[in-house]
């Protein structure tokens, strides 16, 4: 053991170590962005770290959730402005065809293109988004009518299922997607399961029925119930005018929580760069300067002077 | 005349004792730098000088004093005990944090948000094949991480079980280097300066591998004991312990991994005193660290086990409870992970037979609705019920605790891995104040010496000088 001269030399290592593992630090601080790289960086910062970052996958999925719903749904309400024209399309078909000099053969005519609109509007039922029915309710694979002009309100129902499935924000509340089924906007149902005053699908098929049997009088009834359908569609396009705003101010709102909860996380979790750059830029001063001093040191003892 | 042969013979003799004090500083020098030296300093003492009596005086080596401070000494070993364990417990638990992300973009937490938001997708569009296979290929992906995590948490469990038998190896080794080191100083001269300093230096390696008691026996020889009570050496006699791994469910093992014993040579069980030193930091992150981080099931759910037992339970109750098809008939929901027996973090995984299509997405209410389960099953990531949380918290947090405690623990060891160098630094310094060789010291005692050797050597010169005189008179007078 040498005592006197160089007694300090473990010291001098261990505070060089030291040293070192503030470089390693700030440079892995530097490299990475991050404050907190490993568990012992700051324990106590590790679960809120976690629920940040789950949070913003959450909010992310939300907002790719949100989308896709957006998407959906512009098509149902592009479907519905496409129904309403075709409803006063028909309107104007049947003001012809209650037209006291309209002939037979004329309101026949009508009553085939009254049929052509029907079939159109079973499609518009039956719109389908990335293999699915957009109006299909919980049961989405099955179409939700077939056109059949043979069969009283000239629909085949398939699929009775309601829609249950809601998506939800990030602000905590769900809405279904898209409001309503195919059954409620075209094919409106009494609760004894007849149809109801505005049903459709019925109203228009009532339509067509009477301009083909060129039946004065059905045609004047389908003509006033024609208004009732158009109130219903009304009431279906006011739910998917509602819906769309509901998505956008969702959307909106999971905008600003992610912006919100990426500066929370980025305040626990991000380096100060500034910060790390003095602290490396000092820990590599100190280094350099302890290091040097060492090396130049000139230990001698009282033999060095001996002759 | 005679006075002046005695004068003679007295110079002559503190020639001799000088010679043996240059001897000691030679050795001390040369000496400086050698592991567990101490300074030993010649003792001088003056003759008894009563010229009326015919005593003359003169100078003679008295013994070799040794410089060494057991308290100092007792002080270095303490310190390195600590820095053992604290050492040891640090490059463990540095290992050991490693395998927990934090970022929460990778591993257990990065897996959980992409089951999460799987189970969101899928909830928007419950019979969409492409959503249901993307739960199936998450929950995968949640169990490999899991099951990954589990294994290198054992990985390196098994290397500080190696770590800790070549310690003990170790520990043994020195244990019979200082039985023969008591041999060699039964048999030779009191104080070997030679054989003490390897004493020393041994029982300084010993301390940094366990904590020690030593005492140092009437003959010179030391008694090395395991925290003052069980004896490592003896004399001549070593007693070598050994490591015995009790494996999970056997002897009062009902931890998840194996439990290590240290065993005195009669097969003494001298766990508990090993408490300091690598051998201490090694028993601890084995008995203490790893079983809490993997964990168990129950009565409460720990660690890793309790996690992936905590999932399945809260996916596979959540599935089981919805329906696949509300029919009729309606078909009930399956679980969708396995975890089974006492360490499910081992075997955490997806059911075999589990496909897309058999995810239950309806739960049957009254009123039923169609993604119900599927939107539970999203909503786990922020849970409000204690049936969606293990042990009062969300899965995320089940794992961020886990993460936190290895965490603290490996800040706490990396503080006391400083604070214990500086200590040992501390103590090893003051020893070497007290009792190193200091080479000032040294070259002043050479200059004293030889001063004195020069002085001796002048005196009998000039003795001589004056019998020369004596015996020229002596033949002009005959």
């Amino acid at each position: 053991m040498l005592a006197g001269l160089d007694a300090y030399t473990s010291t001098f290592l261990s505070n060089l170590n030291a040293t070192e593992n503030r470089i390693n630090q700030a440079n892995e601080q530097l490299s990475s962005g991050y404050r907190v790289n490993q568990p012992s960086d700051d324990p106590g910062a590790i679960d809120a770290i976690l629920d940040y970052q789950g949070q913003i996958e959450q909010v992310t999925q939300t907002q790719s959730n949100l989308s896709q719903a957006t998407t959906v749904s512009n098509l149902a309400d592009s479907a519905l402005t496409s129904a309403n024209n075709l409803l006063n399309e028909l309107t104007s078909i049947a003001a012809q065809g209650s037209n006291s000099t309209s002939s037979a053969a004329n309101n026949s005519a009508l009553g085939q293109q009254v049929q052509g609109i029907e079939q159109q509007l079973v499609s518009l039922a039956n719109t389908t988004f990335g293999g699915t029915y957009v109006f299909g309710g919980d049961d989405a694979t099955t179409q939700p009518y077939t056109f059949d002009w043979s069969v009283p309100g000239g629909v085949v129902q398939n699929n009775k299922s309601s829609n249950t499935i809601a998506i939800s924000n990030s602000d905590g509340d769900s809405l279904v997607i898209p409001g309503q089924t195919a059954q409620q906007i075209f094919a409106a149902q009494n609760s004894d399961g007849s149809p109801a005053a505005g049903n459709i699908f019925q109203n228009v098929w009532a339509l067509g029925q009477a301009l083909q049997n060129n039946n004065q009088a059905g045609i004047q009834a389908a003509n006033t119930s024609m208004q009732a359908s158009i109130a219903q569609l009304g009431q279906a396009t006011t739910i998917s005018g509602n819906t769309l705003n509901w998505l956008q101010q969702s959307t909106d709102s999971a905008t600003s929580k992610l912006t919100t909860l990426q500066g929370q996380l980025s305040n626990l979790r991000d380096a100060d760069a500034a910060q790390a750059a003095t602290n490396l830029s000092s820990a590599e001063t100190a280094q350099q300067a302890a290091v040097a001093a060492r090396g130049t040191m000139n230990i001698k003892s009282l033999f060095s002077y001996f002759g | 005349m005679a006075s002046l042969f005695t004068a003679l013979g007295t110079a002559g003799n503190s020639l001799d004792a000088i010679e043996q004090a240059i001897g000691v500083v030679q050795n001390n020098v040369t000496n400086a730098t050698t592991p567990g030296y101490v300074t030993q300093t010649l003792q001088l003492g003056a003759r008894p000088f009563d010229p009326s009596a015919n005593l003359w005086g003169g100078v003679e080596v008295t013994g070799v004093q040794d410089s060494r401070d057991v308290y100092a000494e007792q002080s270095v070993w303490s310190a390195n005990e600590q820095s053992g364990y604290s050492s040891q417990q640090s490059a463990s638990l540095n290992q050991l944090q490693q395998i927990f992300n934090v970022s929460g973009q990778s591993g257990i937490p990065g897996a959980l948000s992409n089951l999460y938001s799987a189970f969101s997708a899928w909830s928007t569009s419950p019979s969409n094949a492409t959503e249901q296979q993307a739960v199936i290929t998450a929950a995968q992906g949640l169990s490999t991480a899991v099951t990954q995590t589990y294994a290198q948490a054992q990985q390196i469990n098994s290397d500080t079980q190696q770590q800790l038998s070549a310690s003990v190896s170790q520990l043994n080794q020195y244990t019979s280097q200082i039985a023969t080191i008591n041999g060699e100083i039964r048999t030779s001269p009191t104080g070997d300066a030679g054989l003490q300093a390897q004493l020393y230096n041994t029982i300084e390696q010993v301390s940094n591998l366990a904590p020690v008691t030593v005492n140092i026996e009437s003959d010179g020889t030391a008694t090395v004991l395991l925290d003052g009570q069980s004896p490592l050496v003896q004399g001549t006699t070593q007693n070598n312990v050994s490591v015995n791994y009790v494996q999970p469910g056997s002897g009062n093992n009902s931890g998840p991994s194996p439990t290590v014993q240290l065993l005195s040579s009669d097969g003494q069980d001298i766990t508990a005193l090993a408490n300091q030193g690598t051998i201490g930091g090694a028993i601890n992150f084995c008995n203490s660290v790893i079983p809490g981080v993997l964990g168990v099931t129950k009565p409460t759910p720990t660690g890793l086990n309790g996690l992936a037992n905590g999932i399945a339970t809260v996916v596979n109750n959540l599935l089981t409870a919805g329906q696949v098809s509300a029919g009729p008939p309606p078909v009930a929901g399956v679980p969708l992970f396995s975890a089974q027996g006492s360490t499910p973090g081992s075997s955490f995984s997806v059911v075999a037979s589990m496909t897309g299509s058999q995810l239950a997405a309806i739960s049957p209410g009254p009123p039923a609705v169609a993604n119900g389960v599927a939107q539970a099953l999203a909503g786990l990531a922020t849970p409000t019920n204690a049936a969606s949380m293990v042990n009062g918290f969300s899965l995320t947090e089940f794992y961020g605790n886990i993460a936190s405690s290895v965490g603290q623990q490996a800040s706490t060891a990396s503080d006391d891995v400083s604070s214990n160098t500086s200590l040992l630094n501390q103590a090893q310094s003051l020893r070497a104040q007290v009792s190193g060789v200091s080479l000032n010291d040294q070259a002043t005692k050479l200059l004293q010496f030889q001063e004195s050797y020069q002085a001796s050597a002048q005196m009998i010169s000039t003795i001589n000088t004056m019998t020369q005189s004596l015996l020229t008179v002596m033949q002009q007078v005959t």
